[in-house]
């Protein structure tokens, strides 16, 4: 494994991250770093995409009397 | 056949490596053997992790949470409780609870159903959640906790005993009946300190049939029990150990056993270190321990520690027979365990 690869897993963790990702993981393999960064990245695109889903849902179910001020609460 | 690799990888590692492991699985809602690999990392390091990986993902939408705080106050609390159980749901609920004013959210909390409230605990941002679940009402606070026990929630429950004021700890263990999902919470809680803060707190009968329940339970339950035991300092971890060291010689015999089932000699020879010497010549000379594979388990598990003396003088206690029939497998796995009279100066006697 080079050290560019490294990098690049290194890069993609820290996107993951939203910062640098800690110090410390020396000890994981350019491929194990790679996993890593996968393993964040779809939880975070799991995350956001369920609060999109709650917002989407939540406003699809409100009876127009009410889907204003549901719609304001939402910030939608 | 991967999978029974996997969980005995997860198995292998350190305890706290395996709550940190178990954490981040659930934060990102993987299995949680499925990450056990990240066990080449120590604790802290996992840890951090978990702690960069929470902010990434809840700090996405906080401007979005943070207007929807905002415009929820324009509506008077009965509407808002009715809004939020019937459309916006558990999740955005608990996005958006610790954006609003404390006092607020808890008049909210108050008349939201508990199994809606316990599905939005699950879903809390940690960090936010912070000073709303402090000042939470000691009803509201022991309801949530019995249900989320109820429900197996242990590592919310771990989090979540972090943040609830001390005066009502107490109040919350007596209600988790449970011994077993007693120990598993405080496997899961997030700080060693805040433990000791609640072992401390526990009545000691309570701490007692905890101890025993362990004890004389499964292997992974045991473990946890190491895992309470060793995160606690060395005042209650005397405790604990002196309460271990009055257990009946089959429920020791099963702690010998799960001990070398789970491979963590390292963990609780420390432990019988900190009992009494009538305690630590009872435990160390059970005939169960006797055993050639125990004995060298034992041996490596010494050159493991970061302080190898309580534990040499621990073995002194062991009856010449057997101190013999140890020091003969030490030298067979070409160790040869410290004379103990060359470390009592530097230890002032015990």
């Amino acid at each position: 494994m080079t050290s560019g690869s490294r990098d690049a897993s290194l890069n993609a963790l820290r996107a993951a991250l939203d910062r640098p990702p800690p110090a410390g993981l020396d000890t994981l393999e350019p491929a194990e770093l790679a996993k890593l960064a996968t393993l964040l990245t779809e939880a975070k695109q799991r995350q956001k995409a369920q609060v999109d889903i709650a917002l989407t849902e939540s406003l699809s179910h409100v009876p127009l009397l009410l889907r204003g001020a549901v719609r304001k609460i939402l910030d939608l | 056949m991967a999978m029974s690799t996997t969980k005995a990888a997860l198995t292998a590692l350190s305890l706290a490596q395996r709550a940190e492991i178990i954490k981040l699985a659930r934060l990102c809602r993987v299995e949680d053997d499925s990450l056990a690999w990240l066990g080449k990392l120590e604790a802290p390091l996992i840890r951090a992790l978990r702690e960069q990986a929470t902010a990434a993902m809840f700090d996405a939408d906080r401007k979005r949470f943070t207007n929807m705080a905002t415009a929820s106050r324009l509506l008077p609390v009965p509407i808002l409780v009715l809004i939020i159980e019937r459309f916006i749901g558990p999740l955005l609920c608990a996005r958006v609870c610790g954006l609003v004013p404390a006092a607020r959210a808890i008049e909210i909390a108050e008349k939201l159903k508990l199994p809606f409230l316990v599905d939005a605990c699950i879903e809390l941002d940690p960090r936010s959640a912070q000073e709303l679940i402090g000042k939470f009402p000691l009803r509201l606070v022991v309801a949530i906790a019995r249900e989320l026990a109820q429900r197996g929630e242990y590592v919310t429950m771990g989090r979540f005993i972090d943040l609830i004021a001390l005066d009502a700890i107490r109040t919350v263990v007596d209600a988790i009946t449970d011994d077993a999902k007693l120990l598993h919470i405080a496997f899961f809680a997030e700080s060693t300190e805040r433990l000791g803060d609640i072992v401390a707190r526990i009545a000691p009968e309570r701490l007692q049939a905890v101890v025993s329940h362990a004890a004389t339970g499964s292997s992974e339950l045991w473990a946890e029990a190491l895992a309470l035991i060793s995160g606690v300092d060395v005042a209650l971890q005397q405790k604990l150990a002196a309460i271990t060291g009055e257990l009946p010689e089959s429920a020791l015999n099963n702690i010998v056993k799960n001990t070398q089932a789970i491979g963590r000699w390292d963990v609780l020879l420390p432990i019988v270190a900190r009992m009494d010497q009538r305690q630590q010549k009872r435990v160390i000379n059970l005939p169960v321990i006797q055993d050639d594979t125990i004995f060298a388990d034992i041996v490596l598990a010494v050159f493991r520690l970061p302080d190898i003396r309580p534990v040499i003088l621990l073995l002194t206690q062991l009856e010449a027979g057997a101190r013999s029939k140890l020091d003969g497998v030490a030298k067979h796995i070409g160790l040869t365990l410290p004379d103990p009279a060359l470390l009592l100066p530097l230890i002032g006697g015990r």
